[in-house]
């Protein structure tokens, strides 16, 4: 512990986390505002989420939960573009159902709302396919309360859901082919936690219904263990998912843009934690060992 | 018959008798029995719903006293408890999809959804800078790992150095799914315990006693 005025280990230990915070922001923001165009490689799981959504055709029903607010949307958002735009091209009709509060605004942003003449990222997609509201999807609104509810809405759906988020009756719809989930041809779920395992429990496995799961990173590890146990046939994992999928439909959007800054910002992480550890060991392991008058 | 319900052991049957009523249809066919059950579950579900009042009570309430008592943050209190009830009168006024009902979401909700999840990214640098030490062989083990599935993440890395890939869906696969089953199967093993404790009257609280008989 010589001359520690100038040691380097000292330096690092007393770096103030300030500048570490303007340099995450500006190695976020700059490959943003300058795209690299770093490379990506495509996973297994990203492979098979997609090849089940390419098994969908016009004569089918697809559950989409979102299991989302705000927050995890902004993780997930470029996977659940191209997983709609994917279902919107098979023609398969698609009836929505929420599991968040946050859902009734989180979903315009998405599908913007014909009738108030607002316009969403996929409002382009569906006018190109003629989907409309009513016709080709059906929203149910903040249905999923509680795991209860997906009981409910499992095993007694015509009972317990008779009007959409508008207060429009469903019945004489394309929902009157539905009794059970039994009858969907997939359940699609964003999940941030909230009610996915409930939907796994009470749809998936009771009723055999195909089911994809895109997840939130933190949540991975957990639903594959549904995968595994042969309940869910493929998760989508997180924002590098997101990005894969984007490569694989030959649609580039937000999520392979942000794959520059996703990796800088992770080789940053990996180059802070060897930085703070060599701090550690050079220097705080020695000063927290030095005895002291005190001791 | 008041002295009935007030009985321990009448809760305790009581529970046990929903208990079967939901627990029973999943493992014997009797239609009647699956149809009672989900009535259940729907009538659990609407009152499970109706439980947001007493959380609307609980926030006020403490709120309130804060407010009143002038404690430390108790602005936030009041804006809380004001857009609280401003929006659940716009919700119910003008229904969820309404323009009014939805500037709320765009101008509060969504900003500060965005913020709180963004903000991690900050917390993740400092705690790696400042706290993430290899102190012992487990945090060792731990930054190795961390380090790897990052490497891993990275799409670049992948692209340049494929092996990478391999690692961490080692790492993911194996580690990560063992202690995700880990956690699983002790909450279902704890969820079971505790049934197990309130049908046998062992669990007081849960049934609403707060110790003792």
């Amino acid at each position: 512990m010589k001359n520690e005025g100038s040691n380097i280990y000292k330096f690092l230990s007393e770096f103030k986390v300030t500048y570490i915070y303007l340099l995450i922001f500006i190695l976020t923001l700059a490959p943003i505002l300058f795209p690299i165009g770093i490379p990506i490689t495509t996973t297994q799981d990203t492979k098979d989420y997609y090849a089940e959504l390419k098994t969908l055709g016009p004569d089918d029903i697809v559950l989409v939960s979102w299991n989302i607010g705000f927050d995890a949307l902004m993780e997930l958002k470029a996977g659940a573009y191209v997983s709609m735009r994917a279902i919107i091209a098979s023609g398969a009709k698609m009836v929505h159902v929420f599991g968040h509060p946050e859902g009734p605004g989180m979903f315009p942003l998405i599908f913007g709302d014909p009738n108030k003449g607002t316009v969403g990222e996929l409002s382009k997609t569906m006018e190109d396919h003629d989907y409309t509201e009513g016709d080709d999807y059906i929203v149910l609104g903040y249905i999923m309360l509680n795991e209860a509810s997906v009981v409910s809405i499992a095993r007694d759906f015509h009972n317990y859901v008779i009007v959409d988020w508008k207060g429009a009756p469903i019945s004489g719809t394309f929902l009157d082919e539905i009794e059970d989930p039994a009858d969907l041809a997939m359940i699609i779920d964003f999940s941030a936690g909230f009610f996915s395992e409930a939907i796994v429990r009470h749809m998936a496995m009771d009723f055999d219904t195909p089911m994809i799961i895109s997840s939130i990173g933190v949540s991975i590890a957990q639903n594959k263990l549904f995968v595994d146990a042969g309940y869910v046939s493929a998760i989508l994992g997180s924002t590098r998912g997101g990005a894969e999928i984007e490569f694989l439909a030959g649609q580039p959007g937000i999520g392979l843009q942000a794959m520059d800054s996703f990796t800088i910002i992770h080789y940053f992480y990996i180059l802070v934690l060897i930085l703070g550890n060599l701090a550690y060991f050079g220097y705080e392991r020695h000063r927290d060992m030095r005895r002291t008058a005190l001791r | 018959m008041s002295n009935l319900f007030e009985k321990r052991e009448f809760t305790i049957l009581l529970v046990a008798a929903s208990f079967a009523l939901v627990f029973v249809p999943y493992f014997l066919d009797i239609p009647p029995l699956m149809e009672l059950s989900t009535k259940m579950a729907m009538i659990v579900s609407i009152i499970n719903a109706f439980a947001i009042l007493l959380a609307l009570y609980s926030q006020t309430k403490r709120s309130i006293l804060r407010v009143g008592q002038r404690l430390h943050g108790w602005p936030y209190h009041l804006w809380t408890v004001c857009l609280l009830y401003l929006v659940a009168i716009v919700g119910l006024l003008f229904g969820q999809t309404s323009t009014t009902f939805l500037f709320f979401q765009y101008a509060f909700l969504m900003p500060a959804g965005a913020v709180q999840y963004s903000i991690l990214t900050f917390y993740m640098a400092s705690a790696g800078m400042k706290a993430f030490r290899a102190r012992s062989p487990q945090a060792t083990l731990l930054i190795i790992a961390g380090i790897l599935v990052m490497l891993g993440q990275a799409p670049f890395t992948g692209a340049f150095f494929p092996p990478i890939e391999g690692i961490r869906n080692y790492l993911a696969e194996n580690f990560a799914k063992a202690a995700a089953k880990m956690f699983s199967i002790s909450m279902v093993v704890g969820a079971i315990v505790l049934c197990v404790r309130i049908l046998t009257g062992n669990e007081d609280q849960a049934i609403g006693y707060t110790g003792g008989v």
